[in-house]
């Protein structure tokens, strides 16, 4: 963070604040200990983020690569669920995708 | 019966253990409401409802950073009604690094890291052309970063043989890699598995690259057959997800495993002077 009020860390954080929107469980925003957390070291390091001997944009690419890896673990739970097989296809659901109907009373 | 039924099921429980030992044993559902975390001296435990997190050998999951603990927390917190845990890798490194099911040592990894070296996605360029003009463009730079940054020399292989690497390069990287505690040097391994390089995954530590900078790099020939043979979201975007997932998963616990925070009273010129 090199401060906190450049373009690219305010993006960071709002990143940030809608993973944690969409995959927290309980409703309230601002009682997420994450939320908390986040917002305490963003003021912290308010101006700066060269207070305690840390490389230039350290703070900044550790919230970066935590966006990515919330995004990256939804969208994978996300893709599995949408393409998750269901098993076997039902004779008469063959059926009916290739245009037959199976009779009503089959003989024996 | 109802009243009856609790009772007789505990008995049951007690009297043959064996068949309910692998009920549910696929997913389980979400037990706890709430995830929170607590200070216990200088580390940090994860707590679901009131209960600790405890790793799968029995021991309470203990944390180096607050940050860490967490991120593990809304891991746990991010689990709707059943609880996914292969896709949770925060905690799966936490719980190897403090379980070592391997019974590995530093030494052990770091070993395994020096022979991977080799055989690094990055050291071994097509024989196609077009392929090799793309893998030229993208991967040159990293590798001259790489050899700047660690003052070695690389050789890159055109065939199936991997490159000669001399033992000044292997002494660098070994001395490098041993300057890691254990929890980052099981990270660092999960992410060069991952990658197939760890070429890339210390780009990624030495803040060069961003994760998803180098799973695009890592799955390049993959990127270039797509362009020609179509994109399949089941497939490569879902492999694509998980890489990335995992690297950053194994980037920030290396990063909070590393970093360490201590205060010390500075002591003022003139008491120095006076010394």
């Amino acid at each position: 963070m090199a401060s906190i009020t450049s373009k690219p860390v305010l993006v960071t954080l709002r990143q940030l604040l809608s993973e944690i929107r969409q995959q927290s469980t309980n409703k309230k925003l601002s009682d997420n200990q994450m939320v908390q957390y986040i917002f305490k070291q963003y003021r912290k390091y308010q101006t700066t983020d060269q207070q305690l001997c840390k490389a230039i944009d350290e703070m900044h690419f550790k919230a970066r690569t935590y966006v990515d890896y919330m995004h990256n673990a939804k969208r994978y739970k996300e893709i599995n669920a949408e393409y998750k097989g269901k098993g076997e296809r039902s004779v008469e659901e063959t059926a009916r995708m290739v245009g037959f109907k199976l009779p009503h009373d089959p003989k024996p | 019966m109802l009243s009856i039924y609790p009772t007789f099921t505990n008995f049951l429980k007690a009297q043959c253990p064996k068949c309910f030992r692998f009920q549910r044993y696929v997913t389980r559902k979400r037990f706890y409401r709430c995830t929170g975390i607590i200070q216990n001296e200088n580390k940090w435990e994860v707590t679901l409802d009131q209960r600790r997190l405890k790793t799968p050998n029995g021991r309470v999951l203990l944390v180096n950073s607050e940050p860490l603990a967490r991120a593990i927390a809304a891991e746990w917190d991010a689990q709707t009604d059943t609880i996914a845990q292969p896709t949770m890798h925060l905690t799966t490194l936490c719980n190897t690094a403090l379980d070592n099911p391997g019974k590995l040592t530093v030494h052990d990894i770091a070993n395994y890291l020096l022979d991977y070296f080799p055989t690094d996605t990055l050291l071994f360029h097509s024989e196609e052309e077009e392929l090799r003009a793309l893998q030229e463009k993208k991967w040159i730079p990293v590798l001259e970063w790489f050899q700047k940054r660690f003052g070695v020399k690389l050789e890159i292989s055109k065939g199936l043989e991997p490159p000669p690497v001399t033992t000044e390069t292997r002494a660098v990287l070994a001395r490098h890699f041993l300057s890691y505690d254990f929890t980052a040097l099981n990270a660092i391994c999960f992410g060069v598995e991952a990658l197939k390089s760890p070429l890339l995954m210390l780009a990624c530590i030495e803040r060069h690259l961003e994760p998803k900078e180098a799973v695009l790099l890592a799955r390049l020939e993959e990127e270039f057959q797509l362009i020609r043979w179509g994109r399949v979201p089941w497939a490569h975007e879902l492999n694509q997800a998980e890489l990335s997932s995992r690297v950053a998963a194994a980037l920030l616990v290396v990063q909070c495993s590393t970093e360490k925070h201590s205060t010390t009273v500075k002591t003022p010129a003139r008491e120095q002077a006076m010394n």
